[in-house]
């Protein structure tokens, strides 16, 4: 059985004897693994594949999901909102952003449902699916066997949240009360749009075998907003991938509407530090990934990672858990640290095991 | 109702419905979507006042003047906003720089404004270091001594670790820390 087999069988409750560790290494920390700063990252897809491939091969127990393992080209906040006509803005050494919004007035709304759904390589679509084809091409074949890497992976970026950043997060918030329908409406199409970007994408990758999305839309709302005007649409695209193992990256805090989150058509809950892990545990129904704080993580001493780590362990036990950072990986966390996970991660396997 | 200062709506109307979101978003009643379509609410309220608060602002002081702006490369401007908003509706004289401020532009506008209260922002793990750079430029302007840095933005840093006076996790916070400070440095100046 593979690596990722084995995580796979955990994610699903078939298996209860190992701590997989799962992390979310990308972009910010890669940069500095590759030497470069971030906007030649995005841009160099053979500097970025050969980053990927040498972090994994330094890691070889360590599962890097997500985009961790998927090209990286404004390809979490970028999908949605350049398609319909926004503009994507490039840093030096920062993420890249939404610089120009498609959706301002509600009129908006109207003129994008006349013109039809983009085509679902426009805007920076394209340059993303033009990265996987050289990933499909390239990625060595013995990482994909081990580690379940780009053969019928899906990262197909923020999803409400790509609604959300197409108008910008307070105007997504503010039509919450002043605009529902047409916040629907331009719901109704993002998603719509989203769907044909997945079709194109396992035109690339084939039949979907893992789909991660990352949406942190969850985290800013309340239970009824929260049923209203994300889980419809995150379900929409969960529910049409089923069969295949369905990641939801998440580390903004929903401690309060768990009952909601659990309602989410997903199989794993990447997590983060401020949600209670035994609480997330006896109220969702997820493996959960997490949930140390990345920042923190990036300052402790192994040896207080180690005792994190255990601390955590112990608390959620053997089966549905990987052991992760709640969030992507951040930069500067030294590499001793990821070491002292993985070696915690099996030590507390056994200990668990023997009880 | 009419013939009622506008000041007084400001202060006896508004503030203490705002404070009262930011209560029960502290105990998470609330979430971001309230606290951001309350700050809708009162934006528009303040640019509808903004005429006669002007007049009034002739009669009055400012509580104090602040510079205030998320740091070089980062574009979060949700939260920054929002304590702008406060900052101006609690009577503060507010210079509000935008995002993606560099550490030039925060020392320029700090030696031609001289604001008692310098607030940065940031979201992104990457640019909370920043904040020691802009602290490190300011300090070797020889600005730093007059001024009380307040920083701000979900990741949680240390005020200590990069040489600021006060770390807030959100805005209401970031307003009651500034009026402090002021009421502070109010009664430590009488005194001399």
């Amino acid at each position: 059985m593979s690596i990722w087999d084995r995580a796979v069988s955990i994610a699903l409750g078939k298996k209860a004897d190992e701590i997989p560790v799962v992390l979310q290494v990308y972009a910010l920390v890669l940069k500095r693994f590759s030497g470069v700063k971030e906007y030649e990252y995005y841009h160099n897809v053979k500097l970025q594949l050969e980053a990927k491939l040498a972090f994994q091969r330094r890691f070889p127990e360590v599962i890097n999901i997500g985009m961790g393992t998927y090209p990286e080209h404004g390809d979490f906040v970028g999908p949605i909102p350049t398609a319909f006509g926004g503009k994507l803005g490039w840093m030096e050494d920062s993420p890249p952003y939404i610089a120009e919004y498609p959706i301002k007035e509600p009129e908006d709304v109207d003129r994008v449902a006349e013109a039809g759904l983009p085509d679902p390589r426009a805007g920076v679509a394209s340059d993303v699916l033009n990265m996987l084809e050289y990933f499909f091409k390239c990625f060595p074949r013995d990482l994909r066997n081990e580690y379940g890497y780009v053969d019928g992976v899906m990262c197909p970026g923020a999803c409400v949240e790509g609604a959300a950043l197409a108008m910008g997060y307070d105007k997504f918030l503010i039509w919450m009360r002043l605009y529902p329908d047409a916040l629907h409406k331009w719901l109704r199409i993002a998603t719509d749009w989203y769907l044909k970007y997945c079709e194109e994408t396992e035109e690339i990758v084939g039949p979907c075998k893992v789909l991660w999305i990352g949406d942190h839309s969850a985290h800013m709302v309340g239970k009824e907003q929260f049923r209203e005007f994300i889980l419809p649409y995150l379900n929409k695209v969960f529910g049409k991938y089923k069969g295949a193992l369905r990641v939801w990256h998440n580390e903004g805090s929903v401690s309060p509407i768990l009952e909601e989150v659990d309602k989410i058509d997903a199989e794993v809950w990447h997590f983060g530090a401020f949600d209670d892990v035994i609480q997330c545990r006896s109220k969702t129904h997820f493996c959960l990934q997490g949930n140390l704080h990345p920042p923190y993580f990036s300052k402790y001493t192994p040896r207080e990672v180690e005792e994190k780590c255990r601390e955590l362990i112990m608390k959620v036990g053997l089966g549905k858990f990987w052991l992760s950072t709640g969030g992507g990986m951040a930069p500067g966390t030294p590499f001793k640290n990821i070491d002292a996970m993985v070696n915690i991660a099996k030590k507390c396997t056994s200990e668990l095991l023997k009880r | 109702m009419s013939g009622t200062p506008a000041t007084d709506i400001v202060i006896n109307g508004l503030t203490p419905g705002l404070k009262k979101v930011g209560e029960k978003f502290e105990t998470r009643e609330y979430f971001l979507s309230e606290l951001i379509f309350a700050a809708h609410i009162m934006n528009r309220c303040m640019k509808a006042l903004e005429p006669k608060l002007k007049e009034d602002a002739e009669k009055t002081c400012s509580v104090g003047k602040a510079v205030i702006g998320t740091v070089k490369g980062d574009l979060h401007d949700i939260g920054k906003n929002v304590f702008i908003t406060l900052m101006r509706s609690s009577g503060f004289d507010v210079i509000d720089l935008g995002v993606d401020v560099s550490s030039e532009k925060f020392v320029e506008v700090v030696k031609k404004h001289k604001p008692e209260i310098l607030g940065m922002s940031a979201l992104l793990t990457t640019t909370v270091e920043y904040f020691k750079i802009v602290i490190d430029a300011l300090n070797d302007a020889g600005l730093r001594d007059k001024l009380y840095i307040m920083i701000g933005g979900p990741p949680h840093v240390s005020a200590e670790e990069v040489g600021a006076d006060i770390y807030c996790n959100n805005a209401f916070v970031g307003v009651e820390k500034a009026l402090e400070h002021m009421k502070r440095t109010k009664m430590e100046s009488s005194k001399e």
